[in-house]
């Protein structure tokens, strides 16, 4: 008998312990959720024209938003091209199964170096071993909804809502680090017209804001467009991760040629 | 009346720096993308920008301290033998993000529009009086002037001149030789009176250019000079920057 009460009491804790760590999830938002990474999942190419918004909170405690807009062009498994620019600065990254390459515009250098074989793998590695981020690059994984769910408490529905000019499904998810909402679009295509991921651990609480204007899932994507080749006059720089500390065993500068202004 | 001194570790001298709005602090997870968010933060890695070592902060630093005489020789003792209190800390708290908004921040800045030669009429309102060397320069927000017979021209931050604050929006920068600052193009040691100009430390990466830098090429690499320093620009988070390299 005192056995038996035993076993249930470890059976309670187990189910207790499973309602603890199974995300909470609406059925609602995770039918619009599934359909929307559905869609991406299946889609061999794709491109967007998109606009990003990051938060910064300043030494005074103000907030400031600061915008880029942004185009990327994804073909699966392995290439990727993305833009993202403002007139105060530029940058390209060309990703091509081999090596990812980051081009600053502004000042005309580029860096590079080598990746794993997959677009999946990359976005890790880069972000791992060299800082890079990606804004918005859960798009582009081989495996959105499972990407999306990694880490999910809750997830709720709003119901219907307007955003970039479309009636979407509002949808809102919670994390220990981070929470997030995601617009979907209402209709056949279900397309993600906004994504939003609070840093609700930072200061401030800062947030960053996608807004999708335009998705291109026909247009065929030239094999040219993720192959990189430097602009007129750019010059190869260091990657940091992949090389020396700088300013180690770097020589002397000595018969500077003709100085050109950076401003 | 003696002056107390508090010796705080790295990470804790910058903090209190930043609350008194002096340093602006790297924002530390914040990942455009729920993978990026996901992912166990990196430790140890080599691309981060690491606090070695920080200058130590006093409680009391003398910010009334307006008229600072500064001999140029002193500049030399500060930087070759800055004050020094190890702390362990954790990896996470040594990660220096950089982001490409920085520099549309930095524009919100008033020494962002100041470069050295620029001539004005009058100087701005708040300005504070200094003295290097036996030289008069006024100080703004990060902007030094010199009196012109036809008005106030900024110039380079004169090595040795010491300031009651940071310039906003300074950085905290990591070198051989320990944690200084980087404000509105010029290099800071903390010291009990305010803030000292320094010479560019050697390996000290930043994340822009001093205002008025000029590209050059040398035996097919490229850097930037500004008043006789070389910087060399390397690819770190996905953004360009710019690293203090033997002239």
């Amino acid at each position: 008998m005192k056995f038996l009460a035993w076993a249930g009491a470890v059976s309670l804790l187990a189910v207790t312990t499973d309602a603890q760590t199974v995300p909470r999830v609406d059925p609602q938002a995770e039918r619009v959720l599934r359909a929307a990474c559905q869609y991406l999942a299946e889609a061999p190419y794709f491109s967007i024209n998109a606009e990003i918004w990051r938060e910064h909170v300043n030494e005074e405690g103000e907030k400031v938003q600061f915008s880029r807009s942004m185009e990327m062009e994804i073909r699966r498994p392995n290439r990727l091209h993305a833009e993202i620019a403002s007139p105060h600065s530029d940058r390209v990254f060309w990703y091509d199964g081999k090596s990812l390459t980051v081009l600053d515009r502004k000042q005309n250098v580029f860096s590079s170096v080598n990746m794993p074989a997959t677009l999946d793998e990359t976005i890790d590695t880069a972000r791992d071993q060299f800082g890079i981020d990606f804004p918005m690059i859960d798009l582009a994984v081989s495996d959105p909804w499972t990407n999306a769910m990694a880490k999910v408490i809750t997830g709720r529905y709003f119901g219907l809502a307007p955003a970039m000019g479309f009636n979407c499904h509002h949808l809102a998810f919670t994390q220990e680090n981070i929470d997030w909402q995601i617009w979907v679009q209402d209709g056949p295509q279900p397309l993600i017209r906004k994504f939003i991921i609070t840093h609700k651990n930072e200061p401030g609480v800062p947030e960053f804001t996608g807004l999708i204007r335009e998705w291109d899932f026909n247009s065929r994507i030239s094999a040219n467009t993720f192959a990189f080749q430097a602009p007129p006059g750019a010059m190869k720089i260091q990657m940091h991760g992949d090389a020396a500390q700088p300013g180690e065993g770097v020589p002397r500068p000595t018969g500077a040629t003709e100085p050109r202004s950076t401003r | 009346m003696p002056m107390i001194r508090i010796k705080l570790g790295r990470w804790t001298a910058i903090w209190l720096a930043a609350g008194a709005g002096l340093v602006c602090l790297p924002a530390q997870a914040q990942w455009g993308s729920i993978r990026g968010n996901n992912r166990a933060e990196p430790r140890g890695n080599s691309q981060g920008e690491r606090m070695s070592r920080a200058p130590e902060v006093h409680a009391e630093r003398g910010r009334n301290e307006t008229r600072v005489e500064v001999p140029h020789e002193e500049h030399r003792e500060v930087f070759s033998r800055p004050e020094v209190h190890e702390e362990h800390r954790g990896p996470s708290e040594w990660e220096h993000r950089r982001f490409d908004f920085d520099e549309d921040r930095r524009r919100g800045y008033f020494w962002s529009g100041i470069a050295s030669g620029m001539l004005y009429n009058a100087l701005p309102s708040g300005y504070v009086p200094i003295t290097v060397g036996g030289s008069p320069y006024y100080y703004y927000d990060g902007a030094y002037y010199q009196r012109e017979p036809s008005g106030y021209m900024a110039v380079t931050p004169p090595i040795g001149a010491v300031v009651p604050a940071l310039p906003p929006g300074s950085e905290p920068v990591s070198t051989p030789q320990g944690v200084f600052y980087y404000g509105a193009g010029a290099f800071y040691v903390q010291q009990p009176q305010g803030f000292q100009v320094i010479p560019p430390p050697l390996g000290a990466t930043v994340s822009y250019l001093p205002p008025g830098a000029t590209q050059v090429y040398l035996r097919g690499m490229v850097y930037y000079q500004a008043a006789g320093v070389y910087f060399m620009p390397v690819m770190q988070g996905g953004v360009t920057v710019y690293t203090v390299v033997q002239p």
